[in-house]
């Protein structure tokens, strides 16, 4: 964002800067770099606490229960049992702050045992469906697909029928390369193995260069910040 | 009606934002209304805020200036997102009584219809970490069987190739380039194809260094270096 105002100036060098003392660390690790480091680390934590205080503990319960308590003799008896699931949430929530104390650290395993208990009871079954049911489903296709009514080598599609050969023809050839309970000495296991680590090298490389594009992106950007925002917006405020 | 999930903090910004933009644009250009939300990131709150802001006030020519309240509301973030979605797909009003700037969503025209995923047209999120595609999977898509595209940062595109294969997932956009696609689709060339062609130089550079390597290891063991 070009500085329109001079707070936005003084943000815009205040980045501008914190970005060439992370690029210093290419020389060498500085104490210019550590130092950068520490404030971010310790800016995203700073903010996190405020916007999660913000967004989520004062809307969600200090204000209704500032609702609650302002009319709390005609509140209907549903509302009381609201009232105290909140305040058992917030204690049970308050716990985690024992673990800064080392006798009481122990409290802390209540609301954590709660935690694990409902992402576990929620997240497993779902889970299984997700990542297990449903791509194991996906797995299960055709080897040969016709593209009409008639089965006919004439009415093949050889594209999709290609495709789904190489897909189920991969994961079974990356599943036996996986599979170690016995050792394999023959020629179809050391083939199939052999077939199976291609299709692993093709997987990384394809992450690979996806990864070579991720970190240019962010370089990129951050070149671009530094051109535009920064020197040509810095000229741009000064009316140069 | 589309919900964009703006999952993602300033850390991986450059990649995403141009993105996110030529999503929002295309859904403005469209007379689409944009509910926004940041689902996984309290710190990318503003950034999202930011982005929905620039999109809908300046409209490049593409499209009237979009009005927050008429055309779009931003909602923004909710402490832990896996309750936050599971009580999205049952009350949306519940989860967020107001949007992000304190004004109560009942009191929104095009919001009063919208009660859980199902009222939502298409979900889109964008995001830069792992994990966060799993839980809108698992929630909106498996538990609620809303229809989901992913817009993410290369470095984790090829891991999540198999959810568009199973269709778990109807959309991919992998990093910029599939920014930059998605502008040219739009016809409308933006920051993502200018920033590929430094990604152009970058990649056949890495290409050059990778085959002179091999072309070193042959010689290596050809004549025993």
């Amino acid at each position: 964002m070009a500085p329109d105002t001079f707070m936005d100036l003084i943000g815009v060098w205040l980045a501008a800067v914190l970005s060439l003392c992370v690029f210093s660390f290419l020389l060498r690790d500085n104490i210019l770099y550590r130092v950068t480091e520490a404030i971010f680390v310790g800016g995203s934590v700073g903010i996190g606490i405020v916007l999660e205080f913000w967004n989520g503990f004062y809307p969600k319960l200090i204000v209704p229960f500032q609702k609650f308590v302002a009319k709390a003799a005609d509140q209907p008896p549903e509302r009381w049992v609201w009232a105290a699931y909140m305040l058992f949430s917030l204690c049970l929530g308050v716990l985690f702050l024992s673990r800064f104390s080392r006798k009481q650290a122990w409290l802390s395993r209540f609301p954590m045992a709660y935690l694990i208990g409902l992402g576990t009871g929620m997240g497993i079954p779902l889970g299984i469906q997700t990542f297990i049911f449903e791509q194991t489903k996906a797995t299960l296709v055709p080897l040969v697909v016709f593209q009409g009514e008639l089965v006919q080598w004439s009415q093949i599609n050889w594209i999709v029928t290609l495709g789904n050969t190489s897909l189920v023809v991969g994961v079974l050839c990356v599943l036996y390369y996986f599979f170690f309970s016995f050792k394999k000495t023959d020629l179809f296991s050391r083939a199939t193995s052999r077939l199976g680590v291609a299709y692993l090298m093709l997987g990384f490389g394809a992450s690979f260069g996806y990864t070579v594009m991720a970190r240019i992106s962010l370089l990129t950007g951050r070149v671009d910040f530094l051109k535009e925002d920064w020197i040509l917006g810095t000229l741009r405020y000064f009316g140069w | 009606m589309i919900l964009v999930s703006f999952d993602f903090a300033p850390d991986v910004s450059p990649e995403l934002t141009p993105m996110a933009e030529a999503v929002v644009r295309h859904a403005f250009a469209r007379g689409i209304h944009v509910i926004g939300i940041a689902a996984a990131s309290a710190q990318g709150a503003p950034l999202a805020k930011t982005i929905l802001e620039n999109c809908a006030q300046n409209p490049r020519g593409l499209y009237p200036e979009q009005i927050n309240g008429a055309h779009y509301v931003y909602l923004g973030n909710r402490p832990d997102m896996f309750s936050t979605l599971m009580q999205m797909g049952k009350d949306i009003h519940a989860t967020y009584e107001t949007d992000y700037g304190g004004r109560v969503l009942a009191d929104m025209p095009f919001m009063r219809g919208v009660k859980t995923f199902q009222d939502v047209d298409y979900l889109v999120v964008i995001t830069g970490y792992v994990g966060v595609p799993e839980t809108w999977m698992q929630i909106a898509n498996m538990k609620y069987k809303a229809t989901i595209g992913m817009g993410m940062t290369a470095v984790s595109i090829s891991g999540y190739m198999p959810y568009l294969q199973s269709k778990q997932i109807t959309g991919l956009l992998p990093g910029l380039r599939g920014a930059a696609e998605y502008e040219i689709a739009l016809g409308e060339p933006n920051v993502a194809v200018r920033r590929m062609v430094a990604q152009l130089f970058a990649h056949a550079l890495v290409v050059f260094f990778i085959v002179v390597g091999n072309i070193e290891y042959f010689v290596r063991r050809r004549y025993g270096a």
